[in-house]
């Protein structure tokens, strides 16, 4: 049993916005990164593994057991960063340790506090005098303290300078040379994922559009340039989405169709980056519905 | 859940320790209004130091609607189940409790044997049994529309449902209603103050976790 966490067939309906038959998993050793727009369903699925909300229908499985059975030893396995601010704002950085560690049965003091000087945190401040930089990185302090195995992170990047985002990228790097740990990780910033990921989900209105392997990803998709000219010949080959350019056109393509495309006529072929790839599924759900 | 307690004793806010000083006005004025009525007298020091543990329940809970969220996002990522969240909250009444209460001990033997400020029994056992029933009555309200609607919805209904008991003790015992349910409330005031409390406290328990069981974050 590989698989660490597994979302099958998930449905969660609200008011004005439902995830749809949300599957996907993550296997142990990985870092899958989990992107969409904002308002796509991230912190909803990432709620819903948590168990902070209730699901309609379908299964969350962390570490092989569906987490209905025993969510609170399967949270001991866990560790969490989100993008809001939840410790106790009026504790200082060592009261919330003080209040948190006691939780979790193996919580290690040694690798708090280590990571609390490697990140230079206060442990002397109140949480809400902190900058939003160093709340995250109290936060990582935390999730990495009690051997957890499964990381999940929802938007820890957002807001953060490129220092940070670095130093944070390197940490889960380091984190996942155990092969026992996963990392699952929630961003709208994509060349972030670009460094660590080995997988990419992207949601979009509460849909899996895809699940899949960096290294497949890049295959998958392929960018289609080409100068005016070439504006019918694109468009007969179904593109998923094409936009025009100060130079032509420029369409995101399935990459089987767009070689045999590029094949046939002088068009420019490249591999899309993330951003790209996640632009031009947006604008072609924008037009599809 | 001896965690979540603990998290609760940390998060108190420093001025609701201040709180029990209250109870030195109180005992000052009210607690001693009463020296010829018994009952009256352990009912009225009695729903003092309720209302500190009240103040000091409610002190432990003060958010914001979206604070609220967000701390119980944080308390329930933690290796727990909801029912430990319920369960300490209606736990730590008890230690609020206590803690007014043995504020009210100290303040009226100072009272007593320092300013001879103060009439009635120190360590009457009848005031600590109403004390804790009327703290847990208060609270059994507040903590179902606390876990439905928030801090500020149960704060406004308990306050209000407060004054109106506080002035409908005396207003009740003024009609002297001699029949009925009334008259065995009165002959056994004690015995029907703890059936009350444990009724409340049930209802309001099992609400509670229903309600909270249920609630998104």
């Amino acid at each position: 049993m590989d698989d660490i966490l597994e979302l099958s067939h998930v449905n969660k309906s609200f008011k004005g916005f439902a995830l749809d038959d949300v599957s996907f998993s993550l296997k142990k050793g990985y870092i899958m990164g989990f992107i969409g727009p904002n308002g796509a369903g991230k912190s909803t699925t990432i709620r819903c593994i948590m168990d902070l909300v209730h699901i309609d229908s379908g299964d969350v499985r962390l570490f092989g057991e569906s987490f209905k059975n025993n969510i609170k030893a399967l949270k001991q396995r866990i560790g969490f960063v989100y993008d809001q601010d939840v410790f106790f704002e009026e504790l200082t950085v060592e009261k919330n340790k003080r209040v948190i560690a006691p939780f979790y049965e193996r919580w290690d003091d040694d690798i708090f506090y280590r990571y609390i000087k490697e990140f230079d945190v206060p442990l002397d401040k109140k949480v809400k005098a902190l900058s939003k930089g160093t709340k995250m990185k109290f936060a990582l302090a935390v999730a990495l303290s009690h051997h957890a195995e499964l990381i999940i992170m929802d938007e820890p990047t957002s807001g953060l300078d490129p220092v940070f985002r670095k130093e944070l990228l390197d940490v889960l790097l380091d984190v996942i040379q155990d092969e026992n740990k996963a990392i699952f990780f929630s961003t709208h910033i994509t060349t972030d994922l670009e460094k660590v990921a080995d997988y990419i989900t992207f949601i979009l209105d509460g849909k899996i559009l895809f699940s899949k392997e960096m290294e497949d990803l890049s295959e998958a998709y392929l960018l289609v340039k080409g100068p005016r000219s070439a504006e019918s010949e694109i468009k007969a080959a179904h593109p998923i989405s094409i936009k025009e350019t100060s130079l032509g056109f420029e369409a995101l393509m399935e990459g089987k169709e767009a070689r045999e495309l590029a094949d046939q006529s002088n068009l420019h072929l490249e591999r899309p980056n993330l951003d790209e790839i996640m632009y031009y599924l947006v604008k072609s759900n924008g037009i599809n519905r | 859940m001896i965690h979540l307690m603990v998290k609760d004793m940390y998060t108190q806010r420093k001025t609701a320790y201040i709180a029990p000083v209250f109870l030195l006005i109180y005992a000052l004025s009210w607690g001693n209004l009463f020296g010829n009525s018994e009952l009256l007298f352990q009912w009225i020091n009695g729903l003092g130091v309720a209302f500190i543990a009240f103040l000091m329940v409610l002190y432990s809970n003060v958010t914001t609607g979206e604070s609220d969220k967000i701390q119980n996002r944080l308390v329930l990522s933690l290796p727990l189940k909801r029912r430990s969240v319920v369960d300490a909250r209606y736990l730590m009444i008890s230690v609020w409790w206590l803690f007014s209460w043995l504020s009210w001990i100290i303040m009226s033997f100072v009272l007593k044997n320092v300013f001879h400020e103060f009439g009635g029994q120190i360590l009457d056992y009848k005031v600590l049994v109403f004390s804790l029933c009327f703290t847990c009555i208060f609270t059994s309200i507040y903590y179902p529309i606390y876990f439905k609607f928030g801090f500020k919805a149960a704060q406004l209904v308990v306050m209000v449902v407060f004054f109106l008991f506080s002035f409908g003790i005396g207003k009740f015992l003024s009609l002297k209603i001699n029949s009925g349910i009334f008259l065995s409330f009165l002959k056994h005031p004690m015995i029907s103050s703890i059936v009350v409390t444990v009724i409340f406290a049930c209802i309001s328990y099992l609400s509670s976790l229903y309600l909270y069981e249920k609630e998104q974050f």
